[in-house]
């Protein structure tokens, strides 16, 4: 058993623990947290999947398409900057992995190939599946999203029934591998306190007690230094015997200055992600007609697939490739190699990658809104033909998105800037930080060009 | 409380899918098709299918009768069926959307392409006064407009329907092709299941 030291009282917003409040900490220790807020959340997902199946066939009807598209998906990298990944611990697919594993689960330890490719196999799935969304039109079609779901949820199943915990989320989900990016730019951080955990040797937040099961997603408090793959469920607050776990506020991005490991594959879905960014704005400018008529001509093909995977290849490609040449340059400045260069600033473009999302959805929130009322009240009957969606004008959303954009750029400059200083203590900062700072530019540039340009909607 | 809270969630998840239900006509009720009618102009018309409407061959009957019953025979009817399009498909820009509205809602079958179909075609008065009959091919299931025009005293009038094709498609397929995945896969975990083992994981 641990010491009796207890966690030093601060304020919370210098980076003291939130439990020292009481109302947080009961809540957090309530044998109903998470599941009070998990099981309404698996309610409307049935509805959801219910109207997506069997529903309009009309996007623009449907409710499952408006709650799917136009609210959670635009919601979900917010969630991450503010409670990090909070929504993991309600996500109804890890409530059906629960579900499924405490009848039939056969708890076997996660495959070694997981263990060892498991983000490549994320980023794979994430690029697959952005893919497959233009090329089959998941958005746009609700039965296409239900398969989507419906999909998501057989890989739950199967790993309910056979993995321990939820190999599912942590290992294969391509909204996890996302997720634990964006969740590094997050202000709410849990970790143990070092000097209690230093003299633990029971691990009750990893192996679980009779209060709650162990980390679902295999984390140790104890050791943890990311909020990556922390889904913030309580567990560990729950079965810790010595009130060892703190749950913290923290300036938004400030994980990404500390990466004490970088991994080539984080640092490379970063920039897959930005160049998703990029083709998912692309796709919607009332210019994409005309790119993709000379992109026909130029191929010899009207084939969609191909045309369009050439896009999503190129716009992928372009902020690979752009991190790839600025590492490079940045090497000649600090001696390191390409590789170390690329996993360790590939952290840096996060804050800018969320913010892009976060500027790209915000258009389907705030000018198609309203279709979420619609659609629900359509299910009493009620018809609105011919109503706007939209909940405000055009010019105030894209204030916003510039907003956001120049939020995103500050948040990666800074980065890039504290990742430059931890990493070359004898100098030689501003040769490492001013290529990557350029490169933020040219990226943050290529975003409000075409945040300047009119889109089309998804309802 | 836990059982409460079990209760009132079935309920409402009850209660949730009875309010979400698809809300568009659904045309295979009872024998026939299901009727549909409307006013047009103090004319009554009634639009039903001899069977059930089906995605491929259907029989489908018009009756028109006046503002006092009276069957109106002789008319000159017309019926033209289209897929049901989406009213925003105009916003949506990029040609993919567009592809994917024709392959998902192909039009009537009638030896044309789906761009030069829309066409209506005539009804033929059956035996019975004021009854219209023709027979048609839907190529496709899913919602469909079905436009009802006639002639009557040099005027042409018109009544609108939408009907839903149920049609055996692939969605039901799919889905139970999920199905049967899902509960082979719990039901092998089942089966597998040794032992429990001490808490580890799992809620």
């Amino acid at each position: 058993m641990a010491t009796e030291l207890k966690p030093q009282n601060k304020s919370i917003f210098a980076g003291g623990n939130l439990l020292q409040i009481k109302s947080i900490d009961r809540l957090m220790r309530s044998k109903w947290f998470p599941g009070i807020i998990q099981w309404p959340t698996l309610l409307v997902f049935m509805v959801i999947m219910f109207q997506l199946l069997l529903g309009p066939e009309s996007a623009h009807d449907n409710l499952g398409t408006a709650l799917t598209w136009v609210l959670w998906w635009p919601l979900i990298p917010i969630i991450f900057l503010f409670l990090g990944r909070f929504w993991c611990a309600i996500c109804p697919f890890a409530t059906i992995n629960d579900l499924v594993q405490k009848f039939v689960g056969n708890n076997r330890p996660v495959p070694r190939f997981l263990k060892k490719y498991g983000i490549w196999i994320i980023d794979a799935f994430f690029i697959l599946i952005t893919w497959s969304d233009h090329v089959w039109g998941v958005v746009e079609n609700p039965f296409g999203s239900g398969v989507l779901m419906l999909t998501l949820t057989t890989g739950v199943i199967a790993s309910g029934s056979f993995f321990e915990r939820r190999t599912f989320c942590r290992h294969i989900c391509f909204l996890g591998g996302l997720s634990g990016n964006y969740a590094r730019t997050g202000m709410l951080a849990l970790r143990g306190t070092p000097e209690i955990c230093a003299t633990c040797t029971v691990a009750s937040c990893y192996k679980g007690t009779e209060k709650a099961p162990g980390c679902p997603l295999f984390e140790f408090p104890k050791t943890m230094t990311s909020n990556a793959n922390c889904v913030i469920c309580a567990d560990c607050i729950k079965n810790c015997p010595n009130d060892s776990i703190q749950l913290t506020m923290r300036p938004p991005t400030k994980e990404l200055w500390f990466i004490r490991k970088p991994k080539m594959e984080e640092a490379f879905l970063s920039a897959v992600i930005m160049g998703i960014v990029f083709v998912q704005n692309v796709t919607m400018l009332e210019v994409w007609d005309e790119m993709l008529k000379w992109l026909e001509q130029a191929v010899g093909t009207t084939n969609y697939a191909i045309t369009f995977s050439i896009t999503f290849a190129i716009s992928i490609i372009i902020p690979v490739a752009l991190l790839g040449i600025t590492s490079w340059i940045a090497g000649k400045f600090n001696k390191a190699s390409l590789v170390e260069n690329f996993a360790r600033f590939g952290y840096a473009i996060i804050a800018l990658d969320v913010a892009g999302h976060i500027a790209h959805n915000l258009f389907h929130l705030l000018a198609e809104g309203k279709s979420i009322f619609y659609t629900a009240l359509a299910l009493f009957g009620q018809e609105f033909h011919g109503a706007s969606p939209a909940l405000v004008n055009m010019e105030t959303i894209q204030l916003l998105q510039y907003g956001l954009i120049v939020l995103g750029l500050v948040g990666s400059l800074y980065t890039a800037y504290r990742i430059a200083k931890n990493n070359q203590p004898n100098g030689k900062i501003w040769g490492t930080f001013v290529p990557f700072a350029v490169l933020i530019v040219v990226l943050t540039v290529m975003n409000v060009y075409l945040f300047m340009l009119p889109m089309a909607m998804r309802m | 409380m836990k059982r409460m809270l079990h209760t009132t969630s079935v309920l409402l998840f009850i209660l949730a899918l009875l309010l979400a239900s698809p809300h568009a006509v659904l045309a295979d009720e009872g024998d026939g098709g299901h009727q549909l009618e409307m006013e047009v102009n103090g004319y009554h018309v009634t639009l039903e299918n001899q069977d059930d409407w089906v995605k491929g061959e259907n029989t489908i009957v018009v009756t028109l009768a006046d503002s006092i019953g009276m069957p109106l025979s002789k008319a000159d009817v017309e019926i033209l069926v289209t897929p049901k399009l989406d009213e925003h498909a105009e916003v949506e820009t990029d040609s993919h959307s567009a592809e994917q509205q024709h392959d998902s809602m192909p039009g009537m079958d009638m030896g044309e392409p789906a761009e030069e179909i829309a066409v209506p075609i005539s009804m033929l008065e059956s035996d019975e006064h004021g009854m219209y009959m023709v027979e048609t091919h839907l190529e496709s299931s899913g919602e469909h407009e079905v436009h009802v025009m006639f002639h009557v005293n040099g005027e042409m009038l018109q009544a609108d329907f939408i009907v839903e094709i149920p049609g055996i498609n692939s969605k039901t397929v799919v889905l139970w092709s999920f199905v049967t995945i899902n509960v082979a896969l719990i039901t092998s975990a089942g089966i597998m299941k040794k032992q429990p083992i001490t808490v580890k994981g799992g809620k």
